[in-house]
């Protein structure tokens, strides 16, 4: 939990997810992929939601993706967010399947090819978050 | 005509909107209450059964508006969501399979003065988007609204015309909470909320409550009222939220499209009205899509060239909707398409009126749909 005034933080110690924003905060992008059908899986969840076995593997993905959607709040509807407007939340493709809710840190378009990057946003906590990259031939 | 085996409703009421300082949420709705039983002609001897959707702070529940109101009624149940189908869906069946013959249905809320926080981060997933900044039904509309444009060069101008054409329909209704004056330039010269998206393609919070009484059409005959009838009713669920492709854009509307065109035996060229409920403008962009008023990616045209206007080929909202009557779950759609059918909306009244749509979602968790009629 996080107070009114300071910014949404991820909880590294989370049953559920704590696995993916310790993976964040040391550089990388890990998902869940299903012991039994392999399928890449997000949001988190305790089973596979194709084939219901239990359980997940975390699994480094190429943080490529290409932007599916973009929008730029020019309000923060957290106190804690005040600082940061004006600021961009897109929807990102990723090349292995999932999509992710995330910022991106430039102007781009729907469309765009994107590569993960990782902001620390306090002590030891990242975000995954994307800039463009050149579409590799 | 079809009645016996159907299910009308046969009442309506609601309090002003706005700010109701000092009343809560069972009261309320208790006042709308009072209203519909006295426009169905109904003593409140003859309800026996009670469909009562919660509040936003969680009250006004079946068990606290039976107390309230002095019921004991043979059925009752409370719905934690809102829309207003999912009531009328359920009171459908509860009439239907007997458990009850004549359903009121309650809402209020007093979620303005109460100061609902709405901020709220959007979807099952909140704990992993929250971080991102990601709150507010805004967020999820803004990007829906720019994939559209991506996929469809779909203009701001265009979508401008909901907001726009919403108030000139709420300029013709004296319960609206906003009547004055928008036009496409006003509109376009207001700031960016969330961008692509500004202040008037959002709803606000409101108080104010609504109640409907349905009953059987064998019952409806006695009735002073023409009644409107339920002619189709259809739901879905997405539960898979983000794990299905492309759901901002809510493309499993188009299935509750098909099952309410068929149940009812119409189609989209049937339809003399469409009420889209929307917390946002691009909602209704969506359900003027997926329900085949126009091409998928031509709703863009479509809303400019008028067609959802009065005098249009399928005016829209005609309340002024949830962007300028009121934020009421769609409630107050279902009181405007009543009103419509039984040629009582004064100077908003389309001439002729005889069925309507009225679809309407829960976030990206469920969508719903009903087609009513009216017995000339």
């Amino acid at each position: 939990m996080t107070s009114a005034r300071t910014r949404p933080l991820p909880d590294l110690d989370d049953p559920l997810a704590g696995p993916h924003w310790r993976a964040a905060a040391a550089g990388r992008l890990e998902v869940q992929r299903c012991p039994a059908c392999d399928e890449p899986r997000w949001p988190p969840a305790p089973i596979c939601p194709g084939c219901l076995v239990p359980g997940g593997t975390w699994s480094l993905l190429s943080g490529d993706g290409v932007v599916w959607s973009v929008a730029t709040y020019h309000r923060a509807f957290h106190p804690g967010l005040s600082a940061e407007v004006p600021y961009r939340v897109a929807v990102v493709e990723l090349a292995e399947g999932p999509r992710l809710v995330t910022n991106v840190r430039e102007d781009v378009r729907a469309g765009d090819a994107v590569r993960a990057v990782f902001d620390e946003v306090a002590p030891g906590i990242r975000l995954i978050r994307f800039e463009r990259r050149e579409e590799r031939t | 005509m079809r009645s016996a085996g159907q299910s009308v409703i046969v009442g309506i009421g609601h309090t002003e909107q706005g700010e109701l300082p000092g009343r809560g949420a069972p009261e309320i709705a208790a006042s709308a209450f009072a209203e519909a039983l006295a426009d169905a002609g109904l003593r409140k001897s003859d309800v026996d059964g009670l469909i009562a959707c919660r509040s936003t702070f969680g009250d006004a529940g079946d068990v606290e508006m039976g107390a309230l109101l002095g019921l004991s009624p043979a059925y009752s149940a409370t719905l934690d969501y809102g829309s207003c189908n999912f009531s009328i869906h359920l009171a459908a069946m509860a009439i239907q399979a007997g458990l009850a013959s004549t359903v009121a249905l309650t809402y209020g809320t007093n979620a303005r003065t109460g100061q609902a926080d709405f901020a709220r981060t959007i979807g099952g997933a909140a704990r992993m988007t929250e971080p991102y900044g990601y709150q507010h039904i805004a967020g999820p509309a803004a990007l829906a609204f720019a994939r559209h444009q991506h996929l469809y060069g779909t203009t701001e101008e265009q979508l401008a015309h909901i907001a726009v054409n919403q108030r000139e329909y709420a300029a013709l209704n004296p319960l609206a909470v906003f009547r004055t004056p928008l036009s496409v330039e006003d509109y376009l010269a207001s700031p960016y909320l969330v961008e692509p998206l500004r202040r008037h393609d959002l709803t606000m919070i409101s108080d104010g409550g609504v109640a409907l009484i349905m009953t059987s059409g064998a019952r409806a005959r006695d009735l002073a009222r023409p009644p409107v009838v339920l002619a189709g009713a259809a739901q879905t669920t997405a539960l898979r939220e983000h794990a299905d492709p492309d759901h901002l854009l809510r493309p499993w509307l188009a299935q509750v499209a098909e099952r309410v065109y068929a149940a009812a035996g119409a189609g989209p060229d049937d339809i003399d009205l469409l009420y889209a409920q929307d917390p946002t403008s691009v909602w209704v962009l969506q359900m003027l899509e997926w329900f085949g008023f126009c091409k998928v990616g031509e709703g863009g045209p479509f809303l400019a060239d008028g067609h959802t206007r009065l005098g249009g080929s399928i005016p829209v909202n005609t309340n002024g909707g949830q962007l300028s009557e009121a934020y009421m779950w769609g409630w107050l759609h279902v009181v405007e398409l009543v009103r419509q059918l039984r040629g009582q909306a004064g100077a908003r009244q389309v001439r002729g009126a005889e069925r309507a749509l009225y679809c309407s979602t829960m976030e990206f968790k469920k969508g719903a749909a009903s087609i009513f009629e009216v017995a000339r």
